[in-house]
């Protein structure tokens, strides 16, 4: 008896683990086309040229810098090309221990439209951005990190969505991935066009979006001051600053024509500290936010709350399912725990096939933004082996950390390495 | 511009781990391919190719898969449309709610407890120090 009630509970485990990222890939492809196909293929510019805007207000680019030396230099010279007729750059050093700060007084010389905001000491990025907006006497802000590059026409496609509405309270672009010598970095090429782009091409259907990318967003800043700008104890300040515009009834979009050249991690290290911190993070957020999530004026976000918790638990069945097969493995006398499980099956077959279909619809969106993307498909094989892994492993590791770390203080945090220059 | 952007240094890696990463990669694809090949067969009998099978995998099962897919795309789609809509409502509604008011200095000094003269200062210094405490309150800013 107890053994069929196992073999059971398997079955449905299984069937969990294989039918809900099947049922999800489908409704992220089958909502990004809809995305595509109304606002995208329709737009007669492209990235590379501007829309002509009613009006151009004054715009801040805040970029929080903690021991940037080596990139920022090119992140700000990149900035300083904007081709917006009215923007400051307020460069907001961290407490940095490296020569950060002497360049950014060079820098300063440089550029007559630089400002340099240094704080005393670190006390992570959601502080230095809020010193940032504090020191910005215009409405509209525009964060970058200290190591990307912006495109030159970003500014005036993000502050294209504030004009159109003053619901409006934040807008998140399109980051590219720089750095490709090793597999990850490739296998990271896809994984922001195919995951990132299109699951927020998706959620910006369905009205509500997970979280901005922290690397490049647009803010109102009236918006910020509604929700008390950013929780500097929030391992991932732009997921926290998200959720919280979102529930205060401000509209986020995606632009992806705002384009933000980024550094990635390319070492297993980095990769793990990387995504250990974004589960972590989810997971705070999601938390935080627990008890006004089921309200009724909240209905806009049920769908990614909902989302959010399906995948958590999707993750530990999976880490339990592993584990039973490791166990079954080792035990003698173990047939109710199917060794075979694991294996690849018709089912699994069919899942591998919606992955790779996936990549395949989001290379074809995304390949008007980078020529040339399509070579990176060969590289895909490996995302439903080691990512999923990586991801799924991050995630049982990273959510229980959410319970335990003491909130309240400055939460600051490494960059892991920036990939192979 | 892009090229320059795009930063593919291949050779930083050792030559053996170039060919290992290529070879799994092409190996990951002959195993995939392997593995699919009852869903091509129908069109490799087409053209008169006889393709090794895996014995792993059920062509039956594998039909009634993608069908019940194309019917749940099927209803996906439609959900997808509606719940758009409705979503577009609502948005339009809280649009014509809203008041758009800019922050003004007064309103963003008294949020960060900082009097509004000196923050007009701060705000026009090409050069600031802020130092803070641990919790985030401003103790003195240098210009």
């Amino acid at each position: 008896m107890g053994n069929i009630f196992t073999t059971e509970i398997t079955s449905a485990a299984l069937a969990f683990v294989f039918y809900y990222p099947l049922l999800m890939s489908y409704v992220w492809m089958v909502a990004a086309i809809r995305y595509y196909v109304k606002w995208e293929r329709s737009e007669t510019d492209s990235f590379e040229q501007q829309p002509v805007l009613p009006e151009y207000p004054p715009v801040s680019i805040i970029v929080p810098c903690h021991n940037e030396g080596p990139n920022v230099r090119e992140t700000i010279a990149a900035l300083t090309q904007q081709d917006y007729p009215d923007f400051e750059i307020i460069a907001v050093n961290d407490g940095s221990t490296d020569d950060t700060a002497e360049q950014l007084g060079e820098l300063s010389h440089e550029f007559s439209n630089l400002r340099v905001v240094h704080l005393a000491k670190n006390q992570g990025k959601a502080m230095a951005l809020r010193m940032g907006a504090l020191a910005s006497p215009n409405e509209y802000l525009i964060c970058i990190d200290g190591d990307a590059l912006l495109d030159a026409n970003a500014t005036t496609w993000m502050v294209k969505h504030f004009l159109s509405g003053p619901r409006v309270g934040a807008v998140t672009g399109n980051p590219r991935v720089r750095t490709r010598s090793t597999l990850l970095g490739k296998i990271q090429v896809g994984e922001f066009s195919s995951i990132v782009g299109l699951i927020k091409r998706a959620q910006r259907v369905y009205g509500r979006i997970f979280t901005i990318s922290g690397v490049i967003a647009g803010f109102r800043k009236s918006a910020l001051q509604d929700v008390d700008y950013w929780s500097i104890d929030a391992i991932t300040e732009d997921i926290d600053i998200s959720w919280k515009l979102q529930l205060n009834g401000w509209d986020i979009r995606f632009e992806p024509n705002a384009l933000c050249w980024i550094l990635m991690p390319e070492t297993l290290k980095g990769l793990w500290a990387q995504r250990l911190r974004w589960a972590q993070g989810g997971m705070e957020v999601f938390s935080k936010n627990l008890s006004q999530l089921w309200r009724w004026r909240q209905r806009r976000m049920w769908l990614l709350g909902f989302e959010y918790l399906v995948s958590v638990i999707w993750t530990y069945t999976i880490v339990a399912l592993l584990t039973f097969w490791i166990i079954s493995l080792c035990l003698p006398d173990s047939e109710t725990l199917s060794a075979t499980s694991v294996l690849p099956s018709s089912t699994s077959l069919a899942l591998g096939l919606t992955c790779l279909l996936q990549f395949a619809v989001s290379f074809y969106i995304d390949s008007r933004y980078e020529k040339g993307l399509g070579r990176y498909y060969y590289w895909m094989i490996w995302y439903p082996l080691a990512f999923w892994l990586i991801n799924v492993l991050t995630t049982a590791v990273g959510v229980p950390k959410a319970f335990f770390t003491k909130r309240g203080k400055p939460a600051i945090w490494i960059s892991p390495d920036r990939g192979i220059q | 511009m892009m090229n320059n952007l795009i930063i593919e240094n291949t050779s930083k890696q050792g030559l053996w781990r170039r060919i290992s990463q290529g070879g799994i990669t092409l190996f990951l694809w002959a195993t995939w391919l392997y593995l699919i090949a009852p869903l091509l067969l129908p069109v490799a009998n087409a053209v008169g190719i006889q393709l090794p099978l895996s014995d792993t995998v059920n062509v039956e099962t594998i039909v009634i898969l993608l069908s019940t897919v194309l019917i749940v795309i099927a209803v996906l789609i439609i959900w997808s449309e509606l719940w758009a809509r409705y979503n577009t409502f609502l948005h339009r509604r809280e649009k014509i709610n809203t008041t758009f008011l800019k922050i003004g200095i007064a309103a963003l000094a008294k949020h960060f407890n900082v009097h509004p003269s000196e923050l007009a200062i701060w705000q026009q210094t090409q050069l600031l120090i802020i130092h803070t405490s641990d919790h985030g309150v401003i103790r003195r800013v240098n210009v």
